[in-house]
């Protein structure tokens, strides 16, 4: 099947430059191994970044570093196999998510967050700040009260969909939205939706109550 | 782009852009030497990849919040992979120099972070991107990049940033919109509006 939506191109930029929230990064990852145009797409966002660090600050290395790398380079390099970890078949969930949560999509501690919805939060801290991502599990016909968000949101439809706005987004589909959105997700037809939302920072309800009940339950 | 900044015992300490007395390297250059690092396991052209680009990968680890000993260390850690991974390099695809550049972002990446699985990821994505590649739709390395830094340089002012705090500054969007005042959206068009630029000049050259 053909995926019909995507990252934005900004956000496939700042994942080639590295420089996307640990959590929005994660997500454009899974989704690019399941979008072969998306994959096709980072070969030419690649060919940017030489050219964008031509003026890029340089920094000389210490005397004898290279000496210091040649004679490492016998070493034995760890086993791809090792790296790779559980994938997407085993589990359910694409590659990164999979190696992220440490398994499937069973592997996961579900809670819940309001009635028919159930929800993991992670929040991912790094040098640069925190980012936070959420997986939820919805049943059919529940919506996510209406909020917005305090920076980048992303979200990975993985079973079932989830509409918004005039769209619905299928599993591998991509949602891809600013701090200037307020939106109430909905699950589309009859089937759970299980999805993968990463935000840069924690999201804003519309409703003060929904919100205070919310900070209450520690959700 | 064809100048490389090189001269890895050089003056260049803390300053942008190319020192006086470095070597400019031509990208086919670096390329083939990618090649030969594959094919030979040719030290010399390794030395000479690393002396081109290690300043650069030392520059943007410290630009991006590393101290000198971990910036060296994340130029030791992107040479070994580059040493054991040359072979997934296609000369035919794209620039020797943002190859090495995208390894060194995943290990800077995985440091601060301190993120295996996001490491894991691209390496994995950009590995079988690069297999996969047919060879006919394949551009000139150096046509490549004489096309996107022409562009890049008529960029205007505001996509141009966008652009420069991404890559050298490791800024996400919302960070940029903090740093520069301007809406998050804004941001994003900005930088939508300088890719679909580059892209433009690389579909008129197929």
């Amino acid at each position: 099947m053909t995926l019909r939506f995507h990252p934005e191109d900004a956000t496939l930029v700042s994942y080639a430059a590295g420089a996307l929230p640990q959590s929005i990064a994660l997500l454009v990852g899974s989704h690019i191994e399941m979008c072969p145009a998306c994959g096709a797409e980072m070969r030419l966002v690649a060919a940017l970044s030489g050219a964008a660090l031509a003026c890029a600050p340089v920094e000389a290395v210490e005397a004898g570093a290279f000496l210091r790398l040649a004679a490492r380079l016998d070493e034995a390099a760890p086993s791809s196999a090792a790296l790779a970890g559980p994938g997407t078949e085993a589990s359910g969930l694409p590659g990164p998510l999979a190696r992220f949560v440490g398994g499937g999509i069973e592997a996961i501690p579900w809670r819940e967050a309001l009635p028919g919805i159930e929800h993991c939060r992670y929040v991912l801290s790094s040098a640069r700040g925190e980012s936070f991502l959420r997986l939820l599990r919805a049943a059919p016909g529940r919506e996510i009260p209406d909020h917005a968000h305090s920076g980048q949101e992303a979200t990975l439809v993985l079973r079932g969909a989830l509409s918004d706005g005039d769209r619905v987004y299928l599993p591998g589909e991509f949602c891809d939205l600013d701090d200037a959105t307020v939106h109430a997700p909905k699950v589309h037809g009859d089937a759970a939706c299980i999805c993968a939302i990463a935000e840069e920072g924690p999201p804003k309800f519309v409703s003060a109550e929904l919100a205070a009940y919310l900070r209450q339950a520690g959700i | 782009m064809n100048t490389q900044r090189s001269e890895a015992l050089g003056p260049a300490s803390g300053t942008h852009g190319r020192a006086p007395g470095q070597r400019r390297w031509d990208a086919d250059e670096l390329a083939r030497a990618l090649v030969r690092i594959a094919t030979d396991q040719d030290r010399a052209a390794f030395r000479a990849l690393f002396e081109a680009l290690a300043p650069t990968i030392k520059g943007l680890a410290m630009r991006q919040g590393a101290d000198a000993s971990a910036a060296e260390e994340i130029v030791q850690e992107t040479f070994l992979i580059v040493w054991r991974k040359a072979a997934l390099f296609a000369p035919t695809r794209g620039s020797a120099t943002a190859w090495v550049y995208a390894i060194a972002r995943n290990v800077r990446i995985d440091r601060l972070r301190r993120e295996p699985a996001w490491q894991a990821l691209t390496d994995e994505a950009e590995d079988r991107a690069s297999e996969e590649t047919p060879a006919d739709e394949a551009m000139a390395a150096r046509q490549i990049q004489a096309r996107v830094r022409d562009v890049m340089d008529r960029l205007p002012p505001e996509q141009a940033a966008v652009i420069r705090l991404a890559f050298v500054d490791g800024m996400s969007h919302g960070q940029i919109a903090e740093a520069t005042g301007a809406p998050l959206g804004t941001v994003k068009t900005r930088m939508n509006l300088a890719y679909q630029k580059i892209r433009a000049a690389m579909q008129d050259h197929k």
